[in-house]
């Protein structure tokens, strides 16, 4: 074989092509949106989030982005929470409860089936999947393909054992708690480099009713901005609770 | 001699007369009869694709190769057309093909064959649909396309005639395009390569009046005829009176003129087109590698896309078969998850299954045959950002999702305003009214239906929110809550029972 046929082979990938600009939308985290390519989460991929121990602030991640797309009138749908998701605190964090789907599934099966079903049908723009022990990488492979079709932002929980598997999700993040901060360790990353993120938790603001009035004004200015979309050039620098983070942790 | 058959007229008595009066009743007639009639019909327009190479097109379009088409005239090969390779070696239009072959003897001759130029006309007409309702046929190497019609959709002719040329270079077919008002100039003026579209009846005379006689679609009896005429120019016949047209040459070829002129309408047959799309080609090289096959696939895709955008569906399976000399065929078929009608999509499908592909043999040739087809789902650019197409599905996926899950299972939320943190939260359906009050205090994102003992050491970081009321029904609280993580990090919603013991309860997890 003559090395313009192997390079003609779709199946190759060529180190210096250009990748094409992605679509994806700001993470609302500054550090997150510039580890990852084209600046923020991907859509038309499968992000996978592995998790040693939960609360941790793995769902307050995700937060900012998932507000700003409620706030466009986009659906979001929860497949599966463990817990049940209380209402109060995403109006707390921007989400506009109208537009956020929460399905609860017997079994995993079901789960991944509604995934699927919700995906392909390009009406939710982003769905967040809590999957059990059960996910492999066949199921993995049909989120991932099920979310190209319907260009929208899979996320997908895993045991952090998932982490040693392989997998065809785009991006592929550890999240662990280390020293008051939420770790995340990119393991694949479609398109950039890996890397290591310490990222602040969010979530602490002891005086409580002090303190929510800003966190409101914030959550609205980040969707807004979020809404001129040009990740880069994203104005943000405080997440919207880091205010309260910084001044009255004891 | 330009004069004579007109001189003779006035020399004849009665018949002449008679003559004269038929011709001026005959010039009338066809004068008035079609604007009465074409008045209400709407006006015609017609492209013609003139294609001289279209078997040597279809074998090789690249045209590198010594490839030439041989046709038997009374038992001599000449050569109908050839390659840029093949006249590279000086081999050229009727050359004799022995003669040919002493001049390249590594060419690869062809022979014509007029069932083959059909189908590939045939194919071609089938391919041109998605530019109008109306297409024709005209063999040997015409297809008439009607464009009047399709106007409106492609905004001009020029714009629809530059679309039809590039799409067919595509294809790898060179063709000249000639525009008229009626069938038979279109063909005319295609054969001159005449670059300037005729757009209406009155401009045509002026048109054709230069062009040479020898590209009339008559027997070459009647071409013969007029050269020896002195008639070298379609000018010339303007001036003659029918009748004397009629005597000389027979009354067909009258009709031609006038057909020709666009005094008498020309009818055409529409093309009928197949219910499934077959595809071969017999390649006149071997090859032994897919890659070489690229061309060959992408223009079958192409006709594929074509054949299906003009039936407005997509194809949901197809096979491709590849043809070698002795072994058996290698057969590959190719289903599609959702029927779709895309070029790039068929054939990036196909060529990689193509790389896949180990050959068992070089191949002599390809075959395509699609026959299942259903329709697509279509996303149009929206108007109104998605929204009225976003609603209609989502009904659809919710109705999907409650027939597998059953109807609890799906729910949207709402805040209750109530301070008790189990009551500050119900579910919703979507379609019922949503109304929810902002401006809560620290929350956790998940919260336990029912709070759990909690055994494991925490540590407190937050100050202490009480919680006490509900005493008017009978869940009355009394809470203490505060935000503690434990030694993993993970971070809770706790609260102690004022006046109970000091043991702390879960109630929520910061995820």
């Amino acid at each position: 074989m003559t090395v313009e046929a192997l390079l003609k082979h779709p199946a190759l990938w060529k180190g210096r092509q250009q990748h094409e600009k992605r679509e994806t939308f700001s993470t609302g985290h500054p550090e997150l949106d510039a580890a990852l390519p084209s600046g923020g989460w991907p859509v038309g991929a499968l992000t996978e989030l592995m998790v040693a121990h939960e609360g941790v602030g793995e769902f307050t991640l995700l937060l900012p982005a998932l507000a700003a797309l409620t706030q466009q009138q986009q659906w979001i749908a929860l497949v599966a929470p463990p817990y049940t998701p209380y209402a109060p605190a995403l109006v707390n964090a921007g989400i506009a409860l109208e537009r956020l789907l929460v399905i609860d599934c017997n079994d995993a099966k079901d789960a991944y089936w509604t995934t699927e079903q919700l995906l392909r049908s390009a009406v939710f723009s982003s769905v967040v999947l809590w999957a059990d022990k059960s996910s492999d990488e066949r199921r993995q492979r049909r989120l991932q393909l099920a979310a190209e079709q319907g260009r929208s932002w899979a996320v997908c929980y895993r045991s952090h054992r998932a982490a040693r598997t392989s997998s065809p999700a785009g991006l592929r993040i550890v999240l662990q708690h280390s020293n008051q901060h939420l770790k995340a360790d990119i393991i694949k990353n479609r398109g950039g480099r890996l890397s290591t993120l310490q990222l602040k938790r969010n979530n602490v603001a002891p005086n409580n009713v002090g303190n929510i009035a800003p966190i409101k004004r914030n959550a609205a200015a980040a969707a807004r901005d979020k809404l001129k979309d040009n990740p880069k050039d994203n104005p943000i620098q405080d997440h919207p609770h880091s205010e309260g983070n910084n001044h009255n942790i004891h | 001699m330009n004069q004579s058959p007109n001189k003779k007229q006035p020399g004849e008595t009665q018949t002449g007369e008679k003559q004269t009066r038929e011709k001026q009743t005959r010039e009338k007639q066809p004068e008035e009869k079609p604007t009465s009639e074409k008045q209400p019909r709407r006006k015609q327009l017609w492209a013609s694709l003139y294609l001289p190479n279209l078997q040597l097109e279809s074998v090789n379009p690249e045209q590198s190769a010594p490839i030439a088409i041989i046709e038997r005239v009374s038992n001599r090969q000449l050569i109908n057309s050839c390659t840029t390779g093949a006249t590279a070696f000086g081999i050229n239009r009727s050359m004799t093909l022995n003669s040919a072959y002493a001049l390249c003897p590594a060419l690869t001759a062809v022979e014509y064959s007029d069932e083959k130029q059909q189908q590939l006309l045939q194919q071609l007409g089938e391919w041109a649909t998605q530019f109008s309702s109306v297409v024709s046929l005209h063999p040997p190497n015409h297809l008439l396309i009607e464009i009047a019609g399709s106007k409106r959709l492609f905004e001009s002719y020029q714009i629809l005639i530059k679309l039809i040329y590039s799409e067919l270079l595509k294809l790898g077919f060179n063709a000249q395009t000639g525009v008229a008002p009626n069938p038979l100039a279109a063909n005319l003026l295609a054969c001159a390569a005449c670059r300037t579209a005729v757009t209406q009846q009155e401009k045509l005379a002026e048109q054709l009046k230069d062009l040479p006689v020898t590209l009339l679609d008559v027997d070459a009896k009647i071409k013969a005829g007029l050269k020896q005429s002195g008639m070298h120019k379609i000018g010339a016949l303007l001036n003659i009176s029918p009748a004397s047209l009629t005597r000389r040459f027979g009354p067909g070829f009258n009709r031609y003129l006038d057909c020709l002129l666009g005094r008498h309408p020309y009818p055409v047959k529409p093309i009928r087109s197949s219910e499934f799309f077959e595809r071969a080609l017999d390649l006149p090289v071997e090859v032994d590698d897919t890659n070489a096959l690229q061309f060959a696939t992408q223009r079958m895709c192409n006709e594929l896309s074509a054949f299906l955008i003009t039936r407005d569906c997509g194809v949901n399976s197809y096979t491709f078969t590849l043809r070698h000399e002795q072994l058996q065929h290698t057969c590959i078929t190719i289903r599609f998850l959702q029927a779709t009608s895309q070029v790039q999509h068929l054939h990036q499908v196909l060529s990689e299954r193509l790389s896949q592909t180990e050959l068992p043999a070089p191949v002599c040739g390809l075959h395509m045959l699609a026959d299942t087809f259903s329709s697509i789902e279509r996303d149009g650019a929206d108007f109104f950002h998605k929204s009225q197409r976003q609603q209609k599905s989502l009904s659809e996926v919710i109705d999907k999702l409650c027939g597998r899950l059953g109807q609890d299972a799906l729910h949207t939320l709402l805040t209750v305003e109530d301070h008790r943190p189990e009551k500050a939260w119900k579910k919703s359906f979507p379609d019922c009214p949503q109304d929810y009050s902002p401006d809560w205090p620290q929350r956790p994102l998940w919260i336990l239906d029912k709070p759990k003992l909690c055994n494991c050491r925490l540590q407190r970081i937050s100050s202490i929110e009480r919680i006490e009321t509900g005493w008017w029904d009978d869940t009355d609280i009394r809470r203490d809550y505060f935000i503690a993580d434990d030694s993993q990090g993970t971070r809770y919603w706790v609260f102690k029972i004022r006046g109970e013991s000091n043991e702390l309860y879960i109630h929520g997890v910061f995820a």
